[in-house]
């Protein structure tokens, strides 16, 4: 069994020439982790996601998936990453999407799975239509659903509450809690207070750094996103 | 590297099986939505375009066989020429592929295709295929049009000269992309990319200047030749051009995620925003997706003060700010303005069209200044000026950067025109083509996007009218003003000045209704 965290950053930086995104962030995230990523806008939560799931490149320093080097084959494997806007194909619907993402990451038994998915977020009755008539909330949960359709070690989510009904959201707590359980590690972009009981753990950032590494409480989130 | 494959172990069974009928299931939709009389349609408008250009082109170009001199001045220099244009679209797709390109990928693939766990090269060969293709039909089909209008004065077999040319121009294209594809996925440098455009440019400048065959791009127009004077050097020109494509293919796993992802959303705004013919937006769009931005230090800083009016100085300020790309760009654009006038003073009266396009397209960059009124109508309409005076107040200066870039087309227009020539009719062209350049750019840029609702209410005839004038009347004006060139004759003793110069005037008429129309504009309407 590999003994390599799941995720791991070393000077971590990214340069976007008219400011630091982010600056030199040593981090290490062990499986079972579900750590909630907090700060005011433009502290670098995006682009720290963004980096970790090869989407971004870094000006400096280095980030591991499960001891591989991010942007690898072997750590997109490993790693779903949600944008805080759902990107989806205008030309597939739900279950296409949910079909051909799910074979290409190699999920197996993908039908029952996404069935389930789709009845857990209540998009069993839109699962046949195009995405290009859907409203915020709805894309969200088929872009939630397809993060969560193929195997991961590390899912990196960002702001994924945005536009989600109630119900939604504690589906959303639930899911992330149960995939904890099961020894996948979480990153999660949000303030929102109802992951509060499920998080092992917050890191704030601020203009880039690491400006709190800890545990996690309402009050140390309203410090660090407003404080 | 962010996107090396440094391993392809973890590539799920079947993974590549479901991409390639991802891609069918969407084609497999498209064309579920289009419907068969629509696509005919299409094919219909685009074989009548292609027909009126051939058949126009046809009216204007001389009919008359080259005399032996003119078919062996052909053989000898033809290919030179020919191949400082493929140098040209070899250097425009290192450009493009300096910055990125020219694969522009939708969102969704990047987040869906490039993320998941498969080689980048597997997910980004079909986009690649199908890009390459249709660049060389597109070279196929200008080849042959091109081919169909020199062939005839030509004593060639005819179907070898069609078939030669638009090989050629098929190979130039799908190469110039090859090469694209080689700069992005060799992540070369701006600077680096310029460097090996200059290269390939003065590369094909050395083999015009020297009469010499030795760049592959003169190589390669050697094929369009061959019917007339076969030179096997033209197999080593097909030869370097399939290499070209094959190396670019094979670059293809460096592109860069975070590039791509960048163009993909640059991409369809930019899209839209031609859908909805908003040409500022378009330009904004396009500086963004070449990351042209202003320069921090101005190349002349304006002292504090002066005499000078404000707006004057507020103009200057802009322009020198300018980063050194758009210099360079207008630059080139008034070379070719200048060469293209050259060629049409030699017999290629179409080219004429070229040099109003391109003067058009840098007018655009010196009419800066007013598409900022526009970008930013609170501050415009807090000016204590009536906001149409405002706009017409920036135009001499714009006018005046206008004129310096005439005189370098004109400068340029001497490698082809003799001296006398270009002594007389530029004191005659070059103001009112400056004056018709800056008013055309000056409209369309404060035209902005069309109010559809308006349009709608037209009915569907009358507002594809409206949208085309809109679209033609700008440029139209600059072509107006250009139009009097081909008729002042070839023969430097008895060049018809006074006919251009007469001609010339009717379009200070055009840029005089397009001042007018300025004078009138208002934020709020725009």
């Amino acid at each position: 069994m590999s003994t390599d965290p799941t995720l791991q950053t070393e000077s971590l930086t990214k340069d976007y020439g008219d400011g630091l995104g982010l600056h030199g962030l040593d981090l290490v995230v062990h499986p079972g982790e579900l750590v909630m990523l907090v700060g005011p806008n433009g502290a670098g939560k995006s682009t720290f996601l963004g980096l970790c799931a090869g989407l971004i490149e870094p000006s400096e320093g280095n980030a591991w998936v499960g001891g591989t080097a991010i942007g690898t084959v072997e750590a997109r494997a490993r790693t779903s990453y949600l944008p805080d806007s759902p990107v989806l194909y205008d030309d597939l619907s739900v279950n296409e999407h949910i079909e051909y993402v799910a074979r290409m990451h190699g999920t197996e038994d993908w039908e029952d799975y996404g069935d389930e998915l789709l009845e857990l977020f209540q998009l069993t009755s839109r699962a046949d239509d195009l995405p290009g008539t859907f409203s915020r909330g709805l894309r969200q949960k088929a872009g939630l659903i397809l993060g969560l359709v193929r195997p991961f070690s590390l899912l990196l989510i960002d702001e994924p509450f945005a536009g989600l009904d109630a119900p939604a959201q504690l589906t959303l707590v639930d899911v992330l809690a149960e995939l904890v359980e099961q020894g996948a590690a979480v990153v999660c972009s949000t303030h929102q207070f109802d992951l509060v009981p499920v998080a092992t753990r917050c890191v704030g950032l601020r203009d880039g750094e690491l400006s709190y590494d800890g545990d996690v409480s309402e009050d140390v989130i309203r410090d660090l996103v407003g404080g | 590297m962010v996107t090396a494959d440094s391993t392809t172990e973890a590539v799920p069974p079947g993974a590549t099986a479901a991409l390639a009928d991802l891609h069918r299931a969407r084609r497999h939709n498209h064309r579920a939505v289009v419907h068969w009389v629509d696509a005919l349609y299409r094919v219909y408008l685009t074989g009548l375009g292609a027909a009126i250009v051939v058949v126009v082109a046809s009216g204007l170009l001389p009919h008359e066989p080259l005399d032996p001199a003119g078919v062996e001045a052909l053989a000898a220099e033809g290919p030179a020429w020919l191949g400082l244009a493929i140098a040209a679209a070899l250097a425009f797709g290192l450009r493009s592929g300096s910055r990125g390109g020219p694969l522009t990928l939708e969102a969704a693939t990047v987040q869906h295709e490039l993320l998941a766990p498969l080689p980048q090269a597997v997910v980004l060969r079909g986009s690649a295929f199908k890009q390459l293709r249709f660049l060389a039909f597109a070279g196929t089909v200008v080849g042959g049009i091109v081919g169909v209008l020199t062939v005839r004065r030509l004593p060639e077999n005819e179907v070898a000269g069609v078939v030669c040319t638009a090989a050629t121009f098929a190979l130039a294209a799908a190469a110039a992309a090859g090469i694209a594809y080689v700069a992005s996925g060799r992540r070369l440098s701006r600077w680096a990319a310029g460097l090996l455009a200059l290269g390939l440019l003065g590369w094909s400048a050395l083999d015009i200047t020297a009469g010499l065959t030795t760049s592959p791009a003169t190589m390669l127009a050697s094929l369009a030749f061959a019917p007339l004077s076969f030179d096997p050097l033209a197999v080593v020109g097909v030869l370097a051009a399939s290499l070209t494509v094959a190396a670019g293919v094979g670059s293809l796993s460096g592109l860069s995620v975070e590039t791509a992802r960048r163009r993909a959303g640059l991409v369809s705004q930019l899209r839209f925003a031609v859908t909805l013919q908003d040409i500022r937006t378009v330009v904004l769009l396009r500086r963004q997706l070449a990351q042209e931005t202003p320069r921090t230090r101005p190349w002349i800083r304006l002292k504090r003060g002066g005499r000078l009016p404000a707006v004057w100085r507020r103009d200057w300020h802009s322009y020198f700010r300018f980063p050194a790309v758009r210099v360079a760009r207008l630059v080139t654009l008034a070379v070719v303005a200048g060469l293209a006038l050259g060629f049409t003073w030699r017999g290629a009266a179409p080219a004429f069209l070229v040099a109003a396009v391109t003067l058009y397209l840098a007018a655009y960059d010196a009419v800066e200044p007013v598409a900022q009124e526009v970008d930013h109508p609170t501050r415009w309409d807090d000016l204590a000026v009536d906001p149409g005076r405002q706009l017409l107040l920036h135009l001499p200066a714009a006018l005046t950067l206008m004129v310096l870039l005439c005189l370098v087309s004109a400068a340029s227009a001497l490698v082809l025109v003799p001296a006398s020539v270009v002594a007389d009719l530029t004191p005659v062209l070059v103001v009112p083509v400056a004056l018709t350049a800056v008013a055309g750019a000056a409209v369309s840029t404060t035209l902005g996007a069309p109010d559809t609702a308006a349009l709608v209410g037209m009915g569907a005839d009358m507002m594809g009218l409206v949208l085309m004038l809109r679209l033609v009347l700008p440029p139209a004006m600059v072509v107006a003003a250009l139009a009097p060139v081909l008729g002042a004759g070839s023969d430097p003793a008895d060049l018809q000045v006074e006919a251009v110069s007469n001609n010339v005037t009717y379009s200070v008429f055009f840029a005089a209704a397009g001042l007018l129309w300025l004078r009138f504009r208002k934020p709020n309407r725009i």
